[in-house]
C-alpha cells in the first residue's frame, strides 16, 4: 500500500518551512491528504498535495537563510581548510587517484573548451564580421541533398550582373601554391588567389608594403608574417621571387586562430591559371560577399534563386540542381556541415561530440571522487559522528566537505592547467582546428569558472552523504541506514564508467578498423606515380601532345573526374524493356585510360581510339551494374543502354569497379564511357616512368610553361591526393583515441582506489580465509567476482549502443562500412576486460599474499 | 494603517474562526470557507492570512492533543481575540453605514 504523502514533497515542505510552523502546516496538509483519498482518490490526492505544498513557497512559511550563514564565519572556513589538507596528505592513494582523474579530465576538457571558444572567437577582426557571408552551393541529386562551401567561378559576375544586396563581392581561390628556393630545397607555401575586394571585406593587417598593390599586376603576391618567419629568418621578405617568378609585394598578418580562411601566400586572381575558370562549384572556389546594410539575408537568399543555374552539355540527362545559399561567417567552424570546405571545420555534430565528450570526461572524473569518497565512509564515520555531537551543524559539515571536495579539485586543476600549459603549444600546431593561447584573459576566466563548478558537482553528494551521518553510527559502529544505499550507488557509477570505457574501446576498435579496410579497399586502378596537371578543356589535347615526347612520361589521360579522391558523379541509364532508370556512377574517360590506371577486364576489352561522331559510345561497365540491370555477364558485351542524351554499347567488363572518393557513400555499380568529345571538367593525368621523377617533373614544368606563358604551374601526385582524402578521417582517429584513451585512463584510476579500498577494508576477512587454508587463487577471485559481473553487465549495455553509433552514424557515409563480427566487437570488450583485471589483481595481490598474521594481530 | 486594517479575506477568515467555535483550525478553518464562499482556499494562503491577523492580536491560538490521522502531530487552534471582535464590529459598521447611504434607486438593475 502506498498510501502516505508523497516523500519528495513532504521532504520540499520540510527543508523550506521555518521549523516553528512545519508542525502545524504538515499536520494539516496530511489530515487533507488522508481525507482527500477517501473522497477523490490516491492520484487526485497527490495532486492536491502537490500544489499544496508549492503555494506554501511564501515569505510567511519560508525559513529566512540569513539565521545560518552566520555560523558559517572565517575561522570554521580556516578549519575546514586545514581539515581538508590534512586529509589530503594522509590518504596518499586517494589524493593521487582522485587528483590524477581529476587533472586528465580538465586538461582535456580545457583543451576542447578553448577549441570551442577560439573557434567562436575567429573572424572578429573585420569591419561589420556579420555582414560578412559565404555564398555556397547546394546541389540536388536524384532527391539527395548535398551542400558544398564552394561555388562555381563566375558566380560572381552573375550575381554582380543580377543580384543587387551585396556591397562588395570577392572570390577567394585556394588552389595557389607558391614555393621558393631556400638553402637548395624548395619550400611550398599554399594560399589563396583573391581580387582586390578581399581586403575591402576581410581585415588582414599589413606588417609590410601595400597589399593592394598585388592587384596591380600579374606576378606578385603577399606572403603572411609566419611564412616570411619560417622562409626568410630576419631578412627583407619585399622583393623576393619565387620558383615560379612571383614577386613579394607585401607582408600581411597570418590568419591563424583569426580567420577561417587558411593561407600562407595570396595571390592576384587575374594571374592566369587554368584550374580556376573550368572548374565547377566541387572545385576549391569560393566566394564571400558583405552584405549592404538594409538588406537582410533571408531576402538576399531568396533573389539567389533567380540566378541561371549551369547545365552540364554532356551530361544534361543527370538529375542535378543547383542553388545558392548563404552561410555567416560568424562561428562557420560549428556549422552544419558542407563539403569542400575552405579550411578546418568542425560542424555541428562536431560541436555536440566536444561537448558531450567534455561532459562525459568530467563526469567520469567526479564519479571517481563521489566513488572513492563515498567509499572512506567508513573510515570518517566517527569524524562526522564527533562533530555532529560536539555540535556542527548539518549546514557546516556540508560546507566542510564541499571546502575538501575543492581542495582536490583545485589541485586537479592546478596539474591539468599545467599538462594543458606544457602541451597547447605543440598541439596547436598538430591539431587542424585554431587554437588561442593562455594568455586570453576570458579563457582563463571560463577556465577557473569550469573548475569551480566542477568541484561542486563532484563534492556535493558525498557532502549530502556524509550530513546525513547520524550521531548514533558512532556508538552503533554500523553505518546508518539511510534511504538511499551506499553500495547501491557507489556500484551504478563505477558501472556507468566502465560501461562509457566499454564503449569507448569498442568503438575505437571498430573505427581503426574501418579505417584499416577502406585503406586496404580496392581502389580498382594503379594509384602509382600517376601525376595529376592542371589544364583547360581548350589545351588539354596540346599539352599532351607535348607531355609525350617526354621521356619520363609514359602515358597520359584525361578523365573527367579522378578515381579514389573526386566525389561520385551519376547519370540515369536505361536499358530497352526497362521501366525504370538506374542511376549509376560514371566517369568520363579517353582510349587511353587503361594505359594509365591500368584497371583488369573480365571480359570484353578496352576503348578504341578512334574519334568521331558514332551512334553508340563504348562503354565498360562493371559486374555490379550487370546485376542491377538485370544482364548476366555472358551476354553483357554488346548489350546497348541509352541515358537521355546518348547511345551506348557495352565493350568490356571490369574486374573490378574503381572506387570514387571512399569517404562519400557509394555503390559498386559504375560506367566507364569513351568520350569522344571535349570534357567540360577535363583532368590530365601522366603516368610517369623511370628513377628521376625530378628530371621528368621539370620537363614537364617546361613543356606546360611553354604553353601556358605566364601561369603558374601546379601539379600533383594521385597518391598525395588519396592521402590527404585520408587525412580527415586519421585527424578524427587521433583525437577520439586521445580522448578515448583518457576516459579509460580515468575509469582505470578509479577502478584502481576501488580495488585497493575494497582489499584494504577486507584485510581481516582475508587473513581468516588464509588461516582456514583458502588458496591465493581463491581469494583473488573472490574479490574480482564484483567486478567481473559489472564487466558483463557493462559488455552487454556498451556493445550495442557502440554498434549502432558505429553503423548509423559513424560509418554511415563510407564506401565499403565494416562489415562488423561478434570478433570485431569482442576484441575492444576483451581488451578492456583484461585491463580491468589487471588493475584489479595488481591491487589485490599484495594484501591476498601477506602473512595473514601481520593483518590479524593488530587491534 | 496597518494595525488595524482588515482585508476581505482576514474578514472572512475571523468569522469563519467565530463559526467554528471550539473547532477552528487550519483544515476547518480551510473547508468552512471553501463551503460557505465556494472559492479554492490554499494552505498557504490561509498561513499568510492567519500570520497576519495574529500580528494584529485579532487572533491568538493554542496546541490541542496530538490526533492518529495527522501522523501524531498536534492541531493548532485559533480563537478571536476582543481586538478581533472590536474590529470586525468596526467592519460591519462601517458598511451598514454605507448601505444605509445608498440611494434604493442606484441598487435597481438597469433594464434592458
Amino acid at each position: 500500500m502506498n498510501q502516505k504523502t508523497p516523500r519528495f514533497w513532504t521532504r520540499v515542505l520540510r527543508f523550506f518551512c521555518k521549523e516553528s510552523l512545519h508542525e502545524e502546516l504538515q499536520g494539516d496538509l496530511e489530515e487533507v491528504f488522508y481525507s482527500n483519498i477517501e473522497t477523490k482518490g490516491l492520484r487526485e490526492a497527490k495532486s492536491i498535495y502537490r500544489k499544496e505544498v508549492i503555494k506554501m513557497l511564501r515569505p510567511s512559511v519560508v525559513k529566512s537563510i540569513k539565521s545560518n550563514s552566520r555560523f558559517y564565519n572565517l575561522s570554521l572556513f580556516k578549519i575546514h581548510w586545514v581539515l581538508s589538507v590534512r586529509s589530503f596528505r594522509k590518504n596518499r592513494v586517494f589524493s593521487l587517484v582522485t587528483t590524477l582523474g581529476f587533472a586528465a579530465a580538465i586538461s582535456i576538457s580545457l583543451f576542447l573548451i578553448n577549441i570551442i571558444y577560439s573557434g567562436y572567437s575567429l573572424d572578429r577582426q573585420h569591419n561589420d564580421p556579420n555582414g560578412i557571408y559565404r555564398v555556397a552551393t547546394m546541389e540536388t541529386e536524384n532527391g539527395e541533398i548535398k551542400k558544398f562551401a564552394s561555388s562555381p567561378f563566375e558566380l560572381k559576375e552573375q550575381i554582380t550582373d543580377n543580384v543587387p544586396g551585396f556591397e562588395l563581392l570577392t572570390h577567394v581561390n585556394r588552389t595557389l601554391a607558391a614555393s621558393f628556393q631556400i638553402g637548395g630545397s624548395a619550400i611550398n607555401l599554399n594560399g589563396v588567389y583573391v581580387d582586390e575586394n578581399f581586403f575591402k571585406i576581410f581585415n588582414f593587417p599589413s606588417i609590410k608594403g601595400n597589399p593592394a598593390d598585388i592587384f596591380k599586376d600579374r606576378n606578385s603576391i603577399i606572403i603572411t608574417d609566419e611564412a616570411a618567419q619560417k622562409l626568410f629568418d630576419g631578412q627583407n621578405p619585399i622583393g623576393q621571387i619565387t620558383n615560379q617568378g612571383q614577386v613579394v609585394r607585401a607582408v600581411v598578418a597570418s590568419p591563424k586562430n583569426k580567420s577561417h580562411i587558411p593561407f600562407e601566400v595570396i595571390g592576384n586572381i587575374d594571374s592566369f591559371s587554368p584550374d580556376l575558370k573550368n572548374g565547377d562549384y566541387k572545385s576549391r572556389n569560393y566566394l564571400y560577399g558583405r552584405i549592404a546594410e538594409n538588406v537582410a539575408p533571408k531576402t538576399l537568399e531568396s533573389r539567389l534563386e533567380s540566378i541561371p543555374t549551369r547545365t552540364n552539355d554532356e551530361l544534361d540527362d543527370v538529375q542535378r540542381e543547383h542553388s545558392f545559399f548563404l552561410q555567416s561567417i560568424d562561428g562557420i567552424m560549428f556549422k552544419d556541415g558542407v563539403f569542400n570546405e575552405i579550411g578546418s571545420s568542425v560542424g555541428r555534430e562536431g560541436l555536440i561530440m566536444f561537448v558531450s565528450l567534455t561532459l562525459v570526461l568530467i563526469a567520469m572524473a567526479c564519479f571517481n571522487y563521489t566513488n572513492l569518497s563515498m567509499a572512506r565512509a567508513l573510515q570518517r564515520t566517527r569524524e562526522v559522528g564527533i562533530r555532529k555531537v560536539a555540535g556542527s551543524t548539518r549546514r557546516q559539515i556540508i560546507g566542510q566537505f564541499l571546502i575538501e571536495t575543492f581542495l582536490f579539485s583545485s589541485v586537479g586543476f592546478l596539474v591539468g592547467l599545467s599538462i594543458y600549459v606544457y602541451y597547447s603549444n605543440r598541439i596547436s600546431d598538430v591539431i587542424p582546428f585554431p587554437f588561442l593561447e593562455i594568455t586570453d584573459f576570458n579563457i582563463i576566466f571560463l577556465f577557473i569558472g569550469f573548475s569551480i563548478l566542477t568541484s561542486l558537482t563532484a563534492g556535493i553528494f558525498p557532502a549530502l552523504f556524509f550530513a546525513k551521518i547520524s550521531p548514533l553510527a558512532l556508538f552503533n559502529k554500523q553505518l546508518s541506514k539511510g534511504k538511499i544505499s551506499l553500495q547501491g550507488i557507489r556500484k551504478l557509477l563505477v558501472g556507468f564508467q566502465l560501461t562509457v570505457s566499454m564503449f569507448m574501446i569498442v568503438l575505437l576498435s571498430l573505427i581503426i578498423d574501418q579505417n584499416q579496410s577502406l585503406r586496404n579497399s580496392p581502389m580498382g586502378i594503379e594509384s602509382d606515380q600517376l601525376l595529376v596537371v592542371s589544364s583547360t578543356p581548350e589545351t588539354v589535347d596540346l599539352l599532351r601532345q607535348g607531355f609525350e615526347k617526354i621521356s619520363g612520361v609514359s602515358s597520359s589521360t584525361v578523365v573527367s573526374s579522378l578515381p579514389v579522391v573526386d566525389f561520385p558523379v551519376y547519370l540515369n541509364l536505361y536499358k530497352k524493356g526497362m521501366a525504370d532508370s538506374l542511376a549509376t556512377r560514371f566517369i568520363q574517360v579517353d582510349a587511353d585510360f587503361d594505359k594509365v590506371f591500368q584497371p583488369k577486364l573480365k571480359s570484353g576489352s578496352f576503348f578504341s581510339p578512334q574519334l568521331g561522331q558514332q551512334d553508340y559510345q563504348e562503354i565498360v561497365v562493371s559486374s555490379a551494374l550487370l546485376e542491377k540491370m538485370g544482364v548476366s555477364e555472358n551476354e553483357a558485351l554488346g548489350t546497348l543502354l541509352s541515358s537521355s542524351a546518348h547511345n551506348y554499347q557495352i565493350i568490356g567488363v571490369l574486374d573490378q569497379t574503381i572506387s570514387a572518393n571512399p569517404l562519400i557513400k557509394q555503390d559498386e555499380s559504375l560506367l566507364l564511357i569513351n568520350s569522344s568529345q571535349q570534357m567540360q571538367y577535363a583532368r590530365l593525368v601522366l603516368k610517369l616512368e623511370g628513377n628521376d621523377l625530378t628530371y621528368t617533373l621539370n620537363q614537364i614544368q617546361t613543356e606546360w610553361e611553354a604553353i601556358f606563358i605566364d601561369g603558374s604551374f601546379q601539379a600533383t601526385f594521385l597518391n598525395s591526393q588519396i592521402d590527404s582524402t585520408f587525412e580527415n578521417l586519421l585527424n578524427a582517429i587521433r583525437i577520439i583515441t586521445f580522448i578515448g584513451g583518457c576516459i579509460i585512463l580515468i575509469s582505470m584510476l578509479g577502478q584502481l582506489g576501488m580495488a585497493l579500498f575494497n582489499a584494504q577494508s577486507r584485510m581481516k576477512e582475508i587473513g581468516i580465509r588464509k588461516v582456514m587454508g583458502a588458496a591465493m587463487g581463491r581469494i583473488i577471485g573472490l574479490i574480482l567476482k564484483s567486478t567481473t559481473i559489472t564487466i558483463i553487465i557493462a559488455a552487454f549495455i556498451a556493445t550495442p549502443i557502440a554498434y549502432v553509433v558505429f553503423k548509423y552514424a559513424v560509418a554511415a557515409d563510407v564506401r565499403t562500412p565494416l562489415e562488423i563480427t561478434p570478433w570485431l566487437l569482442l576484441k575492444g570488450v576483451l581488451a578492456l576486460t583484461l585491463l580491468v583485471v589487471g588493475v584489479v589483481v595488481s591491487q589485490t595481490w599484495k594484501v591476498a599474499s601477506a602473512n595473514p598474521t601481520e593483518s590479524l594481530r593488530s587491534e | 494603517m496597518k494595525g488595524t486594517y482588515l482585508g476581505e479575506f482576514q474578514e472572512i477568515v475571523l468569522l469563519t474562526i467565530l463559526v467554528l467555535d471550539e473547532n477552528a483550525y487550519g483544515v476547518s478553518i480551510q473547508e468552512e470557507i471553501e463551503k460557505r464562499t465556494g472559492r479554492e482556499v490554499s494552505r498557504g494562503a490561509l498561513h499568510t492570512a492567519l500570520t497576519r491577523l495574529d500580528e494584529k492580536g485579532f487572533i491568538n491560538s493554542e496546541f490541542g492533543g496530538a490526533t492518529a490521522e495527522r501522523g501524531g502531530r498536534r492541531k493548532r487552534f485559533y480563537q478571536v481575540t476582543n481586538l478581533g471582535k472590536s474590529s470586525l464590529n468596526e467592519a460591519k459598521a462601517v458598511r451598514d453605514d454605507l448601505w444605509n447611504s445608498v440611494p434604493k434607486i442606484a441598487l435597481q438593475k438597469i433594464q434592458g
